[in-house]
């Protein structure tokens, strides 16, 4: 992801200066004569971690500036990511108008739901700080919080930290050189392996690949540990171009039984239907039903066109074509089974298994039943959580950390 | 997409699933076999095929016959025994059509007889036969087409189009951008709705700046485009430019409604933020911002947020360079986008009446949703995207329309000031 310009919230060093000490100043002084105030606690901090990106708790927060400059209302951004609103004898209305516009940008967020009944709200919640109680609940509420946000800015201080240590983000100007090093650096012990196992009813496993991939982060330990290569989606998918033909050379380099493991590798688009490419199909020759081909989906998307002519060229000659980088989320929104792949790798998130929702679920079943399910892969899979969930769904193909401990497990027992 | 597609099979696929099926039926069908493919090429046009498909329109409504019009032109009816009058007067009639075509005129021996009757009972062996060497040449022409993707179509590519962009030239590029005036290269290209008659109402103008003078003026013998990331980088480089123009009204016009693409990543930065700002509330009603279906699907969360902001604060949203593929895949309802663009391509009209089928549904789902046919150089595309139910255009074609309705008018004019004196 790009780099955002810095924004307000999490900037605070010290305790006494942060927002939550100033907020709490504020109730004392309310307390004296709290007639016509109230305040709004919004809990963004609660949002999914997909929708709590800096950028757009920015955004969220400039929402209220005509209220701010047209109104007596103060706005206190947590070091949470919360944010409260202290008004004085403002119509609610007026307020829920903002309220409103704020959830509006969260709509996909399940924060942002509000039940038929009008009843629960995990969105906001209202104090009316001229009610006694109301005021000590709300003051007890953010009297925990200040204790808390000594906490959080010391890991917002880390994590600020971290992004310092990423280094220079990646750009056209250290882009060639990076390029060179990376098309001549040795390569080869980088190349790592990942299980996609079929999973049976009673614990047992069959390897349905593996996956040989270069980890981009160990590349970049090697040749430019000071450079963040995260920093622009797009010149990242170019390094990976390079990147594609490095490895296709490495496993040009093997020899293969004819009855070898499946593999699978993950290339761009591009390279498929280049040289590179044709090279290696030449090793392979008739044994291609054992490569599985990924492919990621924003390079699909780029050009579907392209897409098609590629499948079609690896599936005549053999291979099995996989489309990587789905989530729950995307499948939302588009139907993937027109790709006409032979696997679809979905991924999984934690929000999934706390999620309890009952539609998004359904939503997930029903893709799943449409792509047929001996199509599809949940991969990232590294708690046995997920396998239970993704079972559940009908799914018996996994990847991830969870899933290679298993594959060692049932080799090992195997071999005994 | 008409070539390659597992999911909209081809019309020799289709012939070929039809002739199996029509073994149980075959006493009582006769089949023609139009020879078309043999014609000239200037007469063997899509417009000249679809007429002569179109004359077998009755019977096939009727189901009186099933009718495939194939890649290379060939058309091939199935009808019912009681029928062959009938289809011999069309056949007659489709002769006609071509009448100054060597196939017809000529009585040369190396041509094949401009039509094939079979009866489906005695001959159905033959017609199998037939049926299947035309899907197995569809398949071979579909491989050749891909083999050419190769280091030949590279070179060509480089001949006509420059050498490819490299990260060196992008970065060079990207500083004289940020100096460069670049209000001289924003180009302005009309989105229409035209009538039968042809007449187009300007609906909105989109802006952008021309890559291929930005090629001229700045970096000639470049191909910027050349590889996708390099260049889609370069467009947030771009977008910025854009926004900082648009913020200055002095320095391009931006009269009437207006639309703009731009990445994802700048409709949340601070950059936007600042041109929002500078934007009255009225004005943003009347500006659309497109966005490229692989930025929004780069990462979902993102659009989702910035479409719910954009919406919010009144512009609206259109969804850009989405093909036919595309449009198949993605829940457009869903992303909730105001508009979105079907980009022009042959292949629409050659998919046959089942993408045709496709396209109109979708339309009519959309309801409210505009659909935009873009990038229409020919009548063709006006004529097809009507056909479907799509009444916006953008095109040279677009541009075309509008500078001669600007003529009549004003012929009309100087038509009724004569009159007047």
């Amino acid at each position: 992801m790009a780099e955002w310009g810095s924004t307000s919230t999490n900037t605070n060093t010290g305790f006494s200066n942060s927002e939550e000490s100033q907020l709490l100043d504020r109730l004392n002084r309310i307390e004296n004569s709290p007639a016509g105030y109230f305040a709004v606690h919004v809990h963004l901090s609660d949002l999914r971690a997909n929708n709590k990106q800096p950028h757009f708790i920015h955004i969220a927060t400039r929402a209220f500036d005509l209220l701010l400059e047209n109104y007596d209302a103060t706005l206190f951004s947590l070091s949470n990511l919360d944010l409260v609103l202290i008004c004085h004898n403002i119509p609610v209305d007026e307020v829920d108008l903002v309220i409103d516009k704020v959830r509006t940008l969260f709509n996909e967020d399940p924060l942002a739901e509000v039940d038929d009944t009008g009843f629960e709200d995990n969105f906001t919640t209202w104090h009316d700080l001229s009610s006694t109680e109301d005021f000590a609940a709300f003051l007890s509420v953010i009297a925990d919080m200040s204790l808390g946000a000594e906490r959080v800015a010391e890991e917002a201080a880390r994590a600020s930290a971290l992004k310092r240590a990423r280094g220079e983000p990646l750009s056209p100007r250290n882009l060639s050189d990076l390029n060179k090093k990376l098309m001549s650096m040795r390569i080869s012990d980088l190349v790592q392996h990942q299980t996609c196992l079929l999973v049976r009813t009673g614990g047992d496993g069959e390897v349905v690949f593996r996956e040989n991939f270069i980890s981009m982060g160990k590349v970049r330990e090697r040749i430019a540990p000071d450079t963040d290569f995260f920093a622009s989606p797009w010149l990242f998918q170019y390094l990976t171009e390079s990147l594609d033909r490095r490895l296709l050379g490495v496993l040009s380099e093997r020899e293969y039984d004819d009855d070898f493991e499946p593999i699978s590798i993950n290339l761009n688009i591009s390279t498929v239907l280049s040289r590179d490419f044709q090279k290696f199909h030449r090793v392979i020759g008739k044994r291609s039903g054992n490569v599985v081909i990924e492919m990621q989906v924003i390079d699909v998307f780029a050009d579907p066109k392209t897409y098609g002519y590629a499948r079609d060229t690896l599936q005549e000659r053999g291979y099995r074509v996989l489309i990587d980088g789905l989530d729950p989320l995307s499948l939302q929104y588009f139907d993937p089974s027109i790709l006409g792949s032979d696997f679809l790798k979905i991924s999984w998130s934690t929000a999934l298994q706390d999620d309890g929702e009952d539609r998004r679920e359904a939503e997930i079943k029903e893709v799943i039943a449409h792509v047929g399910k001996n199509s599809v892969i949940l991969a990232r899979v590294d708690t046995e959580k997920a396998v239970k969930w993704g079972l559940s769904l009908g799914i018996n193909r996994f990847q991830g950390f969870f899933i290679d401990r298993l594959a060692e497990i049932i080799s090992n027992g195997k071999k005994r | 997409m008409a070539e390659g597609s597992r999911n909209s099979p081809s019309q020799e696929n289709l012939l070929l699933d039809y002739i199996h099926r029509l073994e149980k039926l075959k006493q009582d069908r006769m089949v023609v076999h139009i020879h078309l493919s043999e014609l000239r090429p200037f007469n063997r046009r899509d417009q000249h095929i679809r007429t002569a498909a179109s004359n077998f329109n009755p019977l096939v409504s009727e189901l009186h016959g099933q009718i495939f019009t194939l890649k290379n032109a060939d058309i091939f009816f199935i009808f019912k025994k009681p029928f062959l009058a009938e289809v011999e007067t069309i056949v007659q009639k489709i002769r006609f059509l071509f009448s100054d075509d060597p196939l017809v005129t000529e009585e040369n021996p190396k041509l094949p007889a401009f039509a094939n009757w079979y009866d489906a009972d005695s001959e159905f062996s033959a017609i199998l036969g037939l049926a299947q060497s035309m899907a197995q040449a569809e398949q071979k022409r579909q491989s050749v087409v891909r083999a050419r993707m190769d280091a030949r179509a590279a070179l060509k590519a480089k001949q006509q189009q420059g050498e490819p962009m490299n990260p060196d030239v992008l970065a060079r590029l990207e500083t004289a951008l940020t100096r460069a005036d670049l209000s001289n290269l924003v180009r302005r290209q009309f989105v229409c709705s035209v009538d039968s008659k042809l007449i187009p109402t300007q609906e909105f103008s989109e802006l952008f700046i021309s890559i291929k003078d930005l090629r001229e003026t700045i970096l000639p013998g470049i191909n910027v485009t050349a590889n996708r990331w390099l260049f889609q980088h370069l467009t947030e480089t771009l977008d910025r430019r854009m926004l900082s123009m648009l913020a200055k009204t002095d320095s391009i016009s931006i009269s009437g409604e207006i639309s703009f693409n731009i990445n994802v990543a700048t409709v949340l930065s601070n950059e936007f933020q600042a041109f929002d700002n500078n934007v009255s509330a009225s004005r943003r009603g009347s500006m659309i911002i497109e966005l490229q279906k692989e930025d929004v699907f780069v990462d979902l969360s993102s659009y989702l947020f910035a479409r719910e902001y954009l919406q919010e604060k009144g512009f609206r949203v259109c969804l850009d360079g989405l093909s036919l593929e595309a449009i198949q895949m993605i829940n457009l309802d869903r992303l909730g986008v105001d508009m979105c663009k079907l980009i022009w391509h042959p292949d629409l009209v050659d998919g046959g009446d089942h993408i045709h089928a496709i396209l109109s549904d979708l339309v009519k789902k959309l309801g409210r949703r505009t659909v935009i046919l873009c990038r229409c150089d020919h009548r063709e595309a006006v004529d097809f995207g009507r056909s479907v139910g799509i009444n916006h255009f953008q095109g040279r074609y677009v541009e075309t329309l509008i500078a001669e309705d600007s003529r009549r008018r004003e012929l009309l004019r100087l038509k009724r000031r004569i009159e007047r004196n």
